[in-house]
């Protein structure tokens, strides 16, 4: 039901509060979208992070492109278009941005 | 009516978040319910003894202890942050209700609308 963004880098107090949050608080209806910065989190490095969450893990296709992240994303994360960004908009009740 | 979580997670003088969401905070309470959430280093704009002058800016912070005033007393914070940063809601501005870390997602579940500065 919320749909929780990250555009930071994954060492950054935004990132680190959002993961924590995530890890403990999140239920099976809320997904996470990654952009801009965020995308890094999608990187394979940071593999251990991501395995914390048990939700949904989509990221900005145009991001992880970018910053040349496409052959090292971790397995499972969906990669959606800008419009697939504003589906995720709207199928979820409300947006938390971690800023 | 409607209930809005505002959600300040920046420290006071990094960005222009704070200001921008302490404006959000009083312009929202004239037409919604509003709640706040000092998150992070948010929680640091409520630091007492503030004092900016020497950076040339207006310690905006103080228009904090005026939210009761606009009808914001629901102000919180997160207990686990309180702790990391040593801080004590005596050294704090105005009384925050913490909540846990664990309870976030479903703290923010309660609002109609969530706005992140």
């Amino acid at each position: 039901m919320i749909l929780h963004t990250l555009n930071k880098a994954p060492q950054t107090p935004a990132a680190v509060g959002c993961l924590n949050a995530l890890g403990s608080s999140a239920n099976s209806q809320d997904s996470l979208l990654l952009l801009e910065d965020g995308a890094y989190l999608a990187d394979k490095a940071n593999e251990a992070l991501l395995k914390e969450l048990s939700i949904p893990v989509y990221a900005v296709e145009a991001d992880i492109e970018a910053r040349g992240l496409a052959n090292r994303i971790v397995a499972g994360i969906t990669l959606v278009t800008y419009a697939g960004f504003v589906e995720l908009v709207t199928e979820h009740k409300m947006t938390k941005s971690w800023l | 009516m409607k209930r809005i979580l505002l959600t300040q997670s920046k420290s006071p003088y990094s960005a222009i978040n704070a200001q921008e969401g302490l404006d959000a905070i009083l312009m929202g309470s004239a037409f919604a319910e509003c709640a706040v959430l000092f998150q992070g280093d948010g929680i640091y704009q409520l630091l007492k003894h503030q004092n900016p002058a020497t950076l040339g800016t207006k310690n905006f912070t103080a228009t904090f202890g005026a939210l009761a005033d606009y009808g914001v007393e629901q102000i919180y914070c997160i207990d686990e942050e309180l702790t990391e940063r040593q801080l004590a809601p005596t050294e704090l501005v105005i009384p925050v209700i913490p909540i846990t870390r664990s309870g976030l997602c479903d703290f923010i579940r309660e609002f109609d609308l969530v706005l992140d500065f």
